[in-house]
Parts: structure tokens; sequence; C-alpha cells
């Protein structure tokens, strides 16, 4: 098995050098550039704008901009300059990256545990009118626009007479240091993003592990189980564990959905991550921004992909020894 | 039975599936007919009705039934917060009739008509009948819900559509000829999996000229959500090919001398349409999702042409959205429109493909 | 008092089909250490009887008595089922890959019937379970204990189930076509072992099988099952010097034999018919090369004969022999 994790690891390496050309050629498609905004801009001469880009380099080809980016990640490790924030571009993501990492783990973990819980009771008592109500309950979380329902709940918040909207943290938090209270006022600003961007992969999870559950229900060896005259309880634990089995590695594939989440999401809600940061970066042509940010999110999600297949190397025995 | 009367029994038993079918049709016909079903153009300006609640229908007045009507609308500004608020003024009623002579519109470019089919018998100055209410620069909310429709709910059968296009000859001959270029595309996809989806759906918007009029933008979107689609579709039609190609009718046909493509076209590709039909109506929801969230942001289709997604941008502002919650409105629609689209395809699912061999795209 | 006793048995279910009588209308004893040899082809009912006297059939409609030691247990909940599953009456099944939970080790749920069923602690559950294995020659055998299915071949599967039946010492042992899904050779092997283990546990055991090769060598008596109902019962070396019913002297032809070499192989005509519509009259009659008039109108009732009974018109009183 560990051959197997070498070998995936070593593959990613040229993975990752094509989709750095992915995402350098998605970025440079973009009408215009940086400086396009400028061109409408009167107190600008078009001289002055010719001199900017030739020292921000805009004025070379194509190719060669591409090699000079490639050379500097791998030689010193620079990811390219921010032109809106005039900034290293490697700071300014790795700042943001935090809490879109956090959210993102918690979702999961959020989507996890409901999607296990509904998935057994439903299971486990077919064709009831709960098993329906949770089946219909699905269809519309995975219905949903996450914007839509970020929207919702923030109206019927404010409605309620909640304030703990927009954001992470209320403004007399924000700045001062961890303390109990701030911790709470996180947690009440944390639902909301959470429950947004785990709702639809939820409600996918659960049917997932209904039919799991239903599948081994129905197999030779539980029937094999009951014949050894074990009791209910024990036959619905070696069930359980079978029907979850698949679902670690599932729930780690949902990885790149959540994060595309999370950035609509914190667009709407206004959060701390890298949602509104790349929106704004693509709306500024911030080119270096974009493509960086771009590779980041794929980066992430092949090593979100390897890490559940890891995790379901470890959980099964029949791939673990082989 | 044979197969069609199976598969129609089968989807009958579904009545999840036929409440989305039937919502669907209902749907479509209110955006066929948008021009006659709303009682106002949906491009119009109203100042004297910006954020104005949605009209309430009433049928008593003082007490007699009088059929459905609606009071005027009296336009006040508070001069504290200067912020506008309606009141209902009782001393104006306005009965709703049917076909009632409106603004004139074009019927699908076919014949001019002022024929609308209700709506009250006023000039849009003096009042206004606003089911869905009116948004920031007056225009009626319900008309833009309809006209919007036309966009929500076609970027997806058209997207779709292109997607499994795409899809299929792609996986067609990737499992057919295997070898090099099977191994090509099959990393390919592998690499465009590697992103997610929405950042990759919005770096492509963007690549739309700002310049371009909004019919371009159209098209340009429903390419940009087709791109991200294909690959889930190539995936399970090269797995049916690769299954299908060592069967003996296509053994037999390579003996006979037909070409390639003929094989691929006239044997495969038939055989492998009901997971077609799965896949596709599958597809769908992802793509009016995908199209709402893009115009949402603004980075979708452009005015003057509307979808549900960009008249919920509106919403967008804490302001707006707590005084006027109405604006939520086409979010329902676009719910109920996907919700739909998710029950047809699950019926057609356990009718026509029970064991599952079709994942979602 | 009867070791198991079956009274008319009928398990019916009701399908999208139609209404499909699985088992419709079958009694048989058994008694203590003895073996009892169920054969007929598939779909005949053999595996619907005995999952039902465990009580293992879900959503079906039994009606009948089936008597263990005096108790009914048909009228059993399942809680008191569990208790006699694996106890006192044990099974093993016909894929041993599939009869246990690829996620545990063999050990892990042999040791969960031990420590259910004979209230001991971790430690001694062990002991006796590999004691066990090695009883039924498995090599290595604390090295296997803690190994996982699919690490192991059919036949040492197969050899560990027949472990896992025998560790309560049950009064019964029902085996579903055990060696069906094994290497020919491994066949041999499981099936001595089984009939040593037999004599030693002196437990009685309801054998199923379609290969008569089989019931040669291991049954005391045979029940031939055709179609829901038992058409034949004999002493088993009755049945191969003497068959009466048609079906089985039929069963008995179409063995593979040397005789057979450059001939006609012969062959029973046309197929087991399909449960939810069994033939009228004795239900064997469309294929039988023998029927009579009889036979399409009305069930032949079983009749005794040299020791014996057979439920075939041919044998009535009036009938050509």
């Amino acid at each position: 098995m560990w051959t197997f994790i070498v070998r995936r690891i070593l593959i990613m390496i040229p993975m990752m050098f094509f989709v750095s050309v992915i995402c350098f050629v998605v970025t440079e498609l973009q009408p215009g550039d940086f400086l396009s905004q400028y061109l409408e801009n009167p107190r600008i001469s078009p001289e002055q704008i010719e001199s900017l880009r030739r020292e921000l380099a805009l004025d070379k080809p194509a190719y060669q901009r591409y090699f000079m980016w490639i050379k500097n990640i791998v030689t010193k490790g620079d990811f390219g300059y921010s032109f809106s924030y005039q900034r290293p571009v490697v700071e300014l993501i790795w700042e943001r990256l935090g809490w879109t990492v956090a959210i993102s783990i918690l979702t999961i973990g959020f989507q996890w545990l409901f999607a296990t819980l509904m998935g057994i009771y439903s299971a486990l008592h077919p064709y009831t009118p709960g098993d329906y109500t949770l089946t219909v309950l699905g269809f519309i979380g995975l219905s949903i626009p996450e914007f839509f329902l970020a929207l919702v709940l923030t109206y019927l918040v404010l409605r309620l007479g909640g304030t703990a909207v927009g954001g992470l943290f209320s403004p007399q938090f924000i700045g001062a240091p961890m303390s109990w209270a701030k911790f709470v006022d996180l947690l009440k600003h944390l639902w909301l993003p959470i429950v947004v961007v785990g709702v639809s992969g939820l409600a996918g999870l659960m049917r997932i592990m209904r039919g799991n559950m239903l599948d081994v229900l129905g197999s030779p060896f539980v029937t094999a189980l009951r014949a050894r005259g074990l009791d209910e309880k024990t036959v619905r634990r070696h069930v359980i564990k079978n029907a979850m089995n698949p679902l670690v590695s599932i729930a780690g594939m949902e990885l790149p959905n959540v994060f595309s989440g999370t950035i609509i999401a914190s667009i709407v809600l206004n959060l701390p991550t890298i949602g509104p940061f790349f929106y704004n970066a693509l709306l500024n042509h911030d080119q270096y921004l974009v493509m960086t940010f771009l590779l980041f999110i794929a980066l992430i999600t092949q090593i979100g992909n390897l890490l559940a297949d890891i995790a379901l190397a470890l959980l099964d025995p029949r791939i673990r020894i082989s | 039975m044979n197969t069609w009367q199976r598969v129609f029994y089968q989807f009958k038993r579904h009545k999840l599936g036929l409440i989305g079918f039937w919502t669907l049709v209902v749907l479509y016909v209110l955006i066929i007919f948008a021009d006659f079903i709303s009682p106002y153009n949906f491009t119009e300006t109203h100042s004297r009705f910006t954020y104005a609640p949605p009209t309430k229908i009433r049928f008593f007045h003082e007490g007699k039934f009088k059929g459905p009507f609606i009071y005027g609308l009296k336009r006040t500004r508070d001069p504290i917060t200067f912020k506008v608020k309606y009141e209902e003024d009782r001393s104006r009623i306005y009965p709703i009739k049917l076909f009632v002579k409106g603004e004139e519109y074009e019927f699908w470019g076919l014949f001019k008509t002022n024929v609308h089919l209700f709506g009250i018998e006023a000039d849009s100055n003096e009042m206004m009948l606003l089911l869905f209410g009116a948004d920031r620069f007056g225009r009626d909310l319900f008309s833009r819900v309809l006209h919007g429709g036309r966009v929500s709910l076609t970027v997806g059968l058209v997207g779709t559509f292109i997607s499994v296009l795409i899809g299929s000859i792609v996986g067609s001959i990737s499992g057919y000829y295997g070898g090099w270029i099977d191994v090509l595309i099959q990393r390919f996809i592998e690499l465009l999996r590697s992103f997610p989806r929405i950042p990759l759906w919005l770096a492509l918007s963007v690549i739309l000229p700002p310049s371009w009029p909004s019919t371009w933008v159209y098209f340009g979107i429903v390419i940009v959500l087709s791109l991200i689609g294909w690959m889930g579709v190539a995936r399970v039609v090269r797995g049916m090919v690769l299954s299908l190609r060592e069967k003996e009718f296509v053994l037999a046909a390579q003996v006979a001398g037909v070409s390639n493509f003929k094989i691929i076209t006239r044997h495969l590709i038939p055989n492998i349409m009901s997971y077609l039909v799965v896949v596709s109506t599958l597809s769908i929801p992802g793509m009016i999702l995908g199209e709402s969230a893009i115009s949402f942001l603004g980075l979708g289709i452009k005015e003057p042409m509307t979808s549900w997604g960009l008249l919920l941008n509106q919403a967008q502002s804490l302001a707006a959205l707590s005084s006027s919650p109405w604006l939520l409105i086409p979010g329902f629609f676009i719910m109920v429109s996907v919700l739909a689209f998710n029950f047809v395809g699950d019926a057609l699912r356990d009718a026509l493909d029970p064991y599952r061999t079709v994942e979602k795209v | 008092m009867k070791l198991l006793e079956v009274r008319d048995l009928k398990v019916y279910f009701n399908t999208l089909d139609g209404l499909v009588k699985a088992v419709d209308g079958v009694s048989f004893t058994l008694d203590e250490q003895e073996t009892l040899a169920i054969v007929g082809e598939s779909g005949c009912g053999k595996t619907v009887t005995v999952l039902t006297i465990l009580g293992l059939i879900r959503k079906a409609i039994v009606s009948g008595s089936i008597l263990h030691r005096g108790v009914e247990l048909t009228k059993l909940s399942q809680k008191e089922l569990e208790e006699i599953r694996g106890r006192k009456i044990s099974m093993i099944f016909q894929e041993p890959m599939s009869s246990f939970d690829p996620l545990y080790t063999v050990g892990k749920q042999m040791m969960e019937v031990a420590m259910k069923h004979l209230k001991m602690d971790e430690e001694r559950a062990r002991e006796l379970c590999i004691d066990m294995l090695r009883k039924v020659q498995i090599p290595l055998a604390e090295q296997r204990f803690d190994e996982y299915p699919h690490q192991m071949s059919g036949g040492m599967l197969q050899r560990i189930m027949i472990a896992m039946a025998l560790l309560t010492n049950p009064d019964i042992v029902i085996a579903d076509e055990p060696t069906t899904a094994l290497d020919v050779t491994i066949q041999a092997q499981v099936l001595n072992l089984f009939k040593q283990l037999q004599k030693q546990y002196k437990t009685s055991v309801i054998f199923i099988t379609h290969d008569l090769g089989i019931v040669a060598e291991i049954a005391d008596r045979v029940h031939v099952m055709y179609a829901g109902k038992i058409v034949e019962r004999a002493d088993v070396i009755k049945l191969f010097e003497e068959p009466l019913h048609p079906y089985t002297k039929a069963l008995l032809e179409s063995r593979l034999r040397k005789e057979y070499k450059n001939k006609k192989l012969p062959f029973i005509e046309g197929v087991v018919p399909p449960p939810t519509s069994w033939p009228s009259g004795c239900r064997f009659h469309p294929r039988c090369p023998r029927a009579m008039e009889i036979c399409r109108r009305e069930e032949p009732a079983e009749v005794q004969l040299n020791g014996s009974s057979v439920a075939c018109w041919l044998y009535h009183e009036g009938g050509a022999r």
C-alpha cells in the first residue's frame, strides 16, 4: 500500500505542472490585463501605461511570462506579485487560507455526522413517513442554491432580531485577543456558513449512506451473521461499519465542492476567507493572484483526494492487506 | 410489457417524479407565454414604484364581495429617514380583469399585440399590479421572474445538450479506440477534475468580453457551463463503450467492413441512449444552479437580459434585503425548478437504470 | 419426542409477479445422530425450507409446524430464536466468502459466537476458537486466527465455517450445499472432514445438495424434493438400488457415467417450472416420461412401499407399475 501512496505523490508533480499550464491559460484568456482599467482614466497618459506595462513585464509574450512564473516558483518559491494589493501573492493567500480550510473541514465534519445519522435511520426504517420526510428534505437540500440559502437565513436571523450576520466576528471583537466571549461570538457567526455550505453535500451523502445500508442489509453475510444467533444490535454494528466504510473517502472527495461552496457563501456573508478575495482579484485582472489561487485549490483538491484514498485503505482490510 | 411501456409504468409509479414533471410543464408554459402572462414589460422602469411591496389582492371591500381587486398605492417619504413608504389608498379601487389591454409586445417575433392575460386597467404611472413587488428601479418583479425564467430554464437544457454531445463523442472515441488516445484523454479529464467547479466557472466567465451584447453573453455562459459538465458523461460513455466493444454485434460489423465511425454512431450510441437520457436529466440541476451562481455574482447574464440568479443580485445588500424581502422570490423559483428536475431525474433513473451504473455528473 | 419434526410446512411469498408457493406442504423428521440429505434442482424449495426452520426468511406467509425437541419454532420471538441459532441449530452456507464480514478477522467473528453462546470471556474464547481451528485442520491456526476472510481460500473459509458451526456442540447442523462452490479436489477434503467431525460431535445433519455423488457418501436417509414438495423418501442404499419416483430415476440416470461414453447423454425433458405457476395435478407431469391422465388432474398422495415412500400415481392401486 505504501508503494501506492508514494506513486500517487510522485504523479502529482507532473500533474501540478499541467495544472499550472491550465491556470495560466485560463487567466490569460481574459481580455485585457491589469492595466486595462486605467485606459479609461484621463489622468493617466498612454505613455505612463506603457512604461508601467514594461515594468510589470506585461508586455512580454505569453509563453515567456509563463516560464518566468514557473521559474520563480521552483527556484525562489515566489508565486508572483499582486498588482492591486502590492504584496507577494503567497502572503495574501496564506493569511486567508487558515479560515477557509477550517470552515471546510468543519463543514465536512458536519455533513458526515448528520448524513450518517440520517442515513442509518432512513435505512433501518425504510418506506416509513420518517424515511420519506428525510428523503424529501434531502432533495430540497440538494436543490437550494447556496447563495440563496445564505440570503434567506441571513434575512431570517435579522428578522428574529439577531445581529450575528456577516463576517466571522461582531465588530467589537475584531482585533481583540481570544477570550471565551469571543469564542462564543465566533460560534454564533460560524454556524451560518457551515450550514449554508454543508446542506447540499449533506443531502447527497445521506442518500448514499442510506443506499449503502440497504445494500449491506441485503447481502448474504448478514443472513450468515443472523444464522449464528447474534442479536440484532450486534448485526447492526456489523452492517453500519460496512456501510460507512466507503463514505469516509466519499466525504473526503466532497472537499472540492465544499471549497466551491465556501467561496460563494463567503462572498455573500463577507467572511475573511479566500472567496471574496478571489472574486475581487478576478474582477481586477490581478493575474498572479488568480493563477496562484487556482493552483493552490487544485493542489488542495489533489491532496484531499489522496487523503481520502488513504483513509479508505486504512479502514478496509481488503485494500490494506493485499 | 415491452421496454417503453415498462418505462412509462415505472415512471408513473414514482409519485415525486410525476409531481416534478407537471411542475416543469407549468413552469415552461409560464415562460413560453411570459409576454402574455406578465402584466408589464419586464425592462420598463417606473420611478414611482421603486421597491414597492407586492400588492395585496383583495376580494371584499367594506364587507361586500367585489371579485379580485387591488387598492391604490400612496407613496410617501418619511421626513426623518428619507426612506420611501407605501400605504394602501382605499379610495381607489382597481378591479383585476382578464385579457386586459396593456403595453404592446411582440409574441416571439411573430405578431404584435397588447393583450395580457390579466391586469388592471390603469396607466402604469398611476397604479401597478405588482404580484411580486418591484425592484430598485420600479420594474415589476413578476414579469422579470417570468422572463428571467427563459434564461434560467434554457441554459440548463442547451448546456446539458452540448455537454452530453461532447462527452459522448469524447467518451466513445476514448473507449472504442483505446490505447494512447484513451490514456491521453483520461489524463486530461483527471487534470480538469482537480479543479473545483465554481472557481473554474468564475475564472472562465470573466473571459467573456464586457463589450459583448447580452445574447452573446448568454451563449458564452452556456458554453462555459458545458465545458465542465462533459467530463462525467465522457467517463460513463467510455465505460459503456468498453463493455459493448467486445460484444458480438460489433465484431460482426467490423468483419463486414463497416467503418469505425458508422459503428460508433449506428450501433454503440443507440445502445446507451437510455443512460444518456438519465445522465442528461441529472446534469440539468447542476447547470441551473451554476448559471444562477455565476449571474448572481455579476459575472454571468447581462442586462437587458435577466435570469433568476441575476435578479437575486439585488438582494445582496443587507439594507435592501431586510426592507424588501420579496426580492428573494426568484430564489424559490430556482429551488422549485431544480427540485422538479431532480425528482424527474430520479424517477427516470429508477425506471431506466435501476442498477445505478450512472452517477451524477 | 423427535429431535426435529416438520409438519405440513408451507412458505408463500407475495411478489409483484403473483403468489409464490416456494414450499407447499413439506413434512419430515430428523432423529439423533443421523444425516438426512435433501436433494433437488435449484428452485425446488430446499433452501427456503431450512432457512424457515431458523426463522431467517422475511416477509413470508408461513403455516405449518416446526418442532425442535417439542418446542414450536414458528411461534418463537426473534430473541428466543437467537438462543437457538448458532447454538442448538447451526448452519453453514454455500459461498464461504460471502458468509463472513469482510471487515472483521475470522478470529473475531468466531469469538463473537463463543462469547455470546458459551458465555466465555475473551481469553478463554480465543483459546477455544484456535483449538477449533486446529481441529478443522487449519495450518498455523494462531496466525490464521488474526487474518481477514479475503486472505484465505474458499476451502479454508469453509472449514472455518464448519468450526464455527460446531463450536457450541449443536444438536443439528444444516449444511446448504457447502461444497458446491469449491474446487473438486477440495470438495473431497472438506467432505471427509465434515463426516469425521459429525461422528466426533455426534450431531445430526440436514445436508442439502443436488449432487447425488455426495449423497451416496454422506447420507443415512434421503428426501427428494421437486417444486416445493417431497416426492420420495428412502434410505440411502434403497434410493440408489431401487429408485421409485420417475424424477429420482431421471436424476440418477443423468449423472455422468462411463457407460455413456460415445452415446447420447440422458437428460430430463423440459425445465423446472416457475414457482408462480406450478403445473396442475402432479407437478412433475409435464416432464415425466410415464405421465398418465390422472397425473394431470390430481396430486398424488404419498404411499409406503418397502420402507420407502413415494408420491406418484404409478404406485397407487390401479396404477401401472
